[in-house]
């Protein structure tokens, strides 16, 4: 038995030095042979981004698409080391070496993918194909990418999409965005991004020597992300960048009764096509150093007085405290004295005016006279209740406050007391207050619609968000109502540039003095002119749109931002033909054309309605 | 149950390299199943650790238990395994193309794992109580195939499972040729083999299933079909030898996680850890498997019975098989059998069952001085 084991044990020993020797043979003497081969057959890992979900308007509108992108992509691995190679290789695909370097670094792993360039023309596909072989690795891959159907129209709304920077990168939330995608990186891009952006899949496959896919390994599809329908409705949108075209401003139309945003618009605006091939650096530092700031959306970010729009809150609070009444009146005699003489916009006055007459006309001694009694602590209160010196919340980024002034806001900000003399100018809406459009449309609705102040949001179909019902006498809002409809429609009103034929509408000029004048880098003839505010409502009872409107050195608000609510107003209820669509799309694609409309009126009826203090 | 004298000869070296093995197999496993798009590493190690600590507690329990009433029940274990063999065939899960699991719910297992071991109990005592004077003669040689083997090879074939049924076959014949043969039928069998091989060939070529034939295609000519299964070993070959002398280096290698070979983390996990560790670390690991079956035979030498010595014989040709097996396929020596490299692949039942195995070497070498006891 014994030597029957010891034979077993022999013949172990054999078959192992077998083993070791086939090893020696295969990791030594083959080695090199099959590391060759090993390098050889690599495998590769490529991203397939998923579809973006696709941006509607209220009315089922197609605002963006998802177009076949043509772009060149390589392997990290695969990008020459020597200068020459890769000089070469950037006159092919039309970029410089430093920048494929620099694209090079942002790849991790030698086996990513590094997107060179995107949305390339036919004919480069072509040229670019032809001497593919010169370049193992150079591909020519089809992705998605993002077109925006209005071009500049909506584009602070719309947003844009860009590479994600290397520090959202290390958030948890784009740890599964790969680094070669685009992200929503502004507007409802950005704050819907998760939403829209779906997730991407990845494909797993074996490559050649060459670059050549040989075999696919695995594939991860990617999952498409999700449509969303704005609440915005595109005619009152095209209908509000129309109206601003060539100025600087913003346009606000809320729908009244729940907030939704029918129409955001700020001019001057962008192409966020631009940023579909990924925007060039000289394209960037011409949007970022643009002295009109392009990339700024007006709508939620200027900040101004609201001029005598305010005058409507100034109204309620002395109303509501029985320090006037409907049939208070004063007499203007063009100034009044409180300290110092404060002027009515009107030299001559306006001799005796009644509370309702008074908004009608705008009259500012009307108001000095209220500020003069009133505690700025009352105005605050009110304008606090309509949503003005805080954020309404709408889901886009870089909101301002704005500014309310109050006794305590004054204590904490300049160390002194609140002078009555100062409640003076924000009784007309001047001074210390400050405002944005979009606070402005929130509080026109909340004048309209009884009280009531929905949080803004940009999406059709979801639940109004209330956030308070304001406790005034609704025979008081009635009132203000009125008086907003004689702005419009009573002789001497200096809202009538809004009338229309479409449906009745209401409303309150404002002009927002420029003090000390000079905005910076501005040269224009212009940058001494006021800002024009126009806010209002349609139609007269069950209001449905409110809107704020604001030109930038306008002018007066009369002149300058009434007939654009008009215009955005009637747009949203008596939305154009097909076919005037159409015009209205060029129009707007055609930055050319000039609103010469716009111009004619104003001369007709400038001295009707210049206003001020 | 154990006493001291009985503790004091425990092989702790024994379990040592049994259980640095197994540790080298899950390290192995975890690089074998770096996972290339997911960013979460598969459990697969950690639930083969588990199945480590389950099967240390069972080696100590049978290890406690004198080999003798092993011996005892050998019959009635066969009885059971058998039975296992039929229910796995009747209500057996498949997988694979491949009916061998049965499922208990809160656990499967392959009853053919265990019923390896059996045989070995069967056929341990069988021939340990055989007193004849020496070698078998064709009456014997006869009963035993009849009555022990023919069942559960058709029964295991039928699953099917050729694998095993080599396995259960390679240790039918090393058993019989320890005990010894008499010279003739070991010659007649020989030159009817060489004779039959043709014919036999055809007929069993027949009867082969297609995956089986192309893995014996494969393994003549791997070029024949490079995506198939000769891609397979192919492969296997190429990570081994881009491994070289030194080896990648631990988590470097890209056959695992890139390849996907099917069975990297199984039946392939040799050509893996070769990738990693070279030649260097290949033969270090197959010096620890060698000092395994040193101590096997060494038990089985030093036994205190006929028993211990077949038993410790049967389970040492058991795990020597394996360990051929596997990497005469792995570096591509022999043609590719579903066979795992024992301890180090990936798989709860095989895994217990080799240290269930291995428990019983231990179980007759620490009682080798107690024949009084």
């Amino acid at each position: 038995m014994d030597k029957k084991i010891t034979v077993a044990f022999y013949i172990v020993i054999s078959v192992f030095s077998i083993f070791l020797l086939r090893l020696w043979y295969l990791q030594i003497i083959k080695g090199d042979e099959y590391r060759m081969i090993d390098e050889r057959n690599r495998i590769r890992v490529i991203d397939i981004p998923a579809p973006r979900g696709i941006i509607y308007d209220r009315n089922n509108t197609p605002l963006v698409r998802n177009i076949l992108s043509y772009d060149i992509s390589m392997i990290r691995e695969d990008i020459p080391d020597d200068t020459e190679t890769l000089t070469e290789l950037g006159r092919l695909i039309g970029l410089s070496a430093e920048n494929i370097l620099k694209l090079e670094k942002v790849a991790g792993s030698p086996y990513e993918t590094v997107r060179l360039r995107r949305n390339i023309s036919f004919k480069e596909v072509a040229r670019i194909e032809a001497r593919k072989t010169d370049f193992p690795g150079l591909q020519v891959d089809v992705n998605s990418a993002r077109e925006y159907l209005y071009g500049h129209t909506a584009s602070h709304l719309l947003g844009y999409l860009s590479n994600p920077t290397p520090k959202q990168l290390s958030q948890p939330e784009f740890s599964n965005v790969p680094k070669q995608d685009f992200i929503g990186q502004y507007g409802i891009e950005k704050s819907y991004d998760s939403k829209l952006r779906g997730v991407a899949g990845k494909k797993i496959v074996e490559v050649d020597a060459r670059g050549s896919i040989i075999k696919f390994v695995r594939i991860q599809r990617p999952l498409k992300g999700q449509d969303i329908r704005l609440s915005m409705d595109i005619n009152a949108q095209l209908e509000a960048e129309k109206s601003l075209q060539g100025q600087a401003g913003a346009v606000v139309a809320l729908k009244a009764d729940t907030g939704e945003v029918l129409a955001m618009a700020s001019a001057p605006s962008f192409d966020p096509n631009l940023f579909v091939a990924g925007i060039e650096q000289g394209e960037w530092m011409e949007l970022i150093n643009n002295p009109d700031k392009p990339l700024m959306n007006r709508a939620i970010q200027n900040q101004y007085p609201p001029g005598s729009t305010f005058k409507t809150i100034t109204t309620l609070s002395a109303l509501e405290t029985g320090l006037v009444s409907e049939h208070t009146s004063v007499y203007c005699g063009g100034s009044t004295y409180f300290g110092r003489t404060f002027r009515c916009w009107k030299g001559g006055g306006h001799g005796r005016v009644d509370t309702h007459r008074s908004i009608v006309e705008s009259c500012d001694v009307f108001f000095y006279e209220i500020g003069k009694k009133i505690n700025i602590d009352t105005i605050a209160h009110y304008a606090s209740d309509f949503g003005l010196g805080s954020l309404t919340g709408i889901e886009l980024d870089g909101e301002a406050a704005g500014n309310l002034p109050s006794t305590e806001w004054k204590l904490k900000a300049k160390k002194e007391k609140w002078y009555q003399g100062e409640t003076l100018s924000v009784a007309i809406g001047q001074g210390y207050l400050t405002v944005t459009p979009i606070q402005m449309a929130r509080l026109t609705a909340g004048l309209v619609n009884g009280g009531r102040i929905y949080k803004p949001h940009l999406l059709a179909g979801e639940a109004p968000v209330l956030e308070r019902t304001i406790d005034v006498d609704s025979r008081n809002l009635n009132f203000i109502r009125k008086a907003m409809l004689g702005v419009v429609y009573e002789d001497e009103g200096t809202g009538s540039r809004a009338r229309s034929n479409v449906v009745s509408i209401g409303g309150k000029t404002g002009t927002a003095q420029v003090i000390g004048g000079v905005a910076k880098g501005k040269s224009r003839a212009d940058q001494h002119q006021d800002h024009a505010w126009f806010i209002a409502f349609a139609p007269e009872y069950n209001s449905q749109i409110a809107t704020a409107v604001f030109v930038e050195h306008g002018g007066h608000g009369g002149s300058a931002a009434a007939p654009i609510a008009k215009r955005v107003i009637e747009a949203y209820f008596n939305p154009p033909t097909p076919e005037s669509k159409e015009q209205k799309h060029e129009a707007v694609h055609g930055e050319a054309q000039a609103p010469e409309e716009q111009h004619q009126d104003t001369g007709a009826q400038e001295k009707q309605e210049v206003e001020g203090d | 149950m154990i006493d001291r004298r009985i503790l004091k000869g425990f092989d702790w070296s024994f379990l040592a390299a049994v259980v640095v093995l197994s540790l080298i197999g899950v390290m192995t496993i975890y690089s074998a199943t770096r996972p290339m798009l997911e960013t979460q590493q598969p459990s697969f190690y950690v639930r083969q650790l588990n199945w480590i600590m389950l099967s240390l507690v069972v080696f100590f329990l049978a290890v406690s238990i004198d080999y003798m009433w092993f011996i005892r029940s050998a019959y009635v274990l066969y009885i059971i395994g058998v039975l296992l063999l039929i229910i796995v065939l009747v209500a057996g899960r498949r997988g694979m193309g491949a009916q061998r699991w049965i499922d208990l719910g809160f656990l499967s297992f392959q009853p053919s794992e265990f019923f390896k071991i059996f045989i070995v109990l069967t056929l341990s005592r069988y021939l340990s109580r055989m007193r004849n004077g020496g070698r078998l003669g064709i009456k014997e040689l006869s009963k035993i195939l009849a009555g022990l083997f023919i069942l559960p090879a058709v029964l295991i074939l039928k699953q099917p499972d050729l694998g095993t049924m080599l396995m259960v076959l390679f240790i039918f014949a090393s058993m019989i040729l320890t005990y010894g043969i008499r010279k003739k039928i070991l010659m007649t069998v020989l030159v009817i083999g060489l004779i039959a091989t043709p014919f036999a060939g055809k007929f069993l070529w027949g009867g082969l299933k297609d995956y089986q034939k192309n893995r014996i295609i494969a393994f003549i000519d791997p070029q024949a079909d490079p995506q198939g299964i000769g891609y397979h070993i192919t492969q296997s070959k190429v990570s081994i030898g881009a491994g070289g002398f030194w080896g990648k280096g631990y988590t470097k290698g890209t056959q695992g996680p890139y390849r996907f070979l099917p069975e990297h983390h199984t039946d392939f996990i040799f050509s893996i850890f070769s990738e990693e560790w070279g030649f260097m670390g290949s033969f270090l690991l197959f010096v620890l498997y060698l000092f395994i079956i040193w101590k096997g035979f060494d038990t089985a030498r030093n036994a205190r019975d006929m028993e211990g010595t077949y038993l410790a014989l049967g389970v040492t040709y058991m795990f020597t098989f394996y360990f051929i097996i596997n990497i005469g396929m792995t570096v591509g020596l022999m043609p590719v059998v579903g066979i795992p490299l024992p301890l180090m692949s990936y798989g709860g039942t095989a895994l217990l069952s080799n240290f269930l195995a291995l428990s019983i070497i231990e179980n007759v070498r620490i009682r080798r001085f107690a024949s009084y006891y």
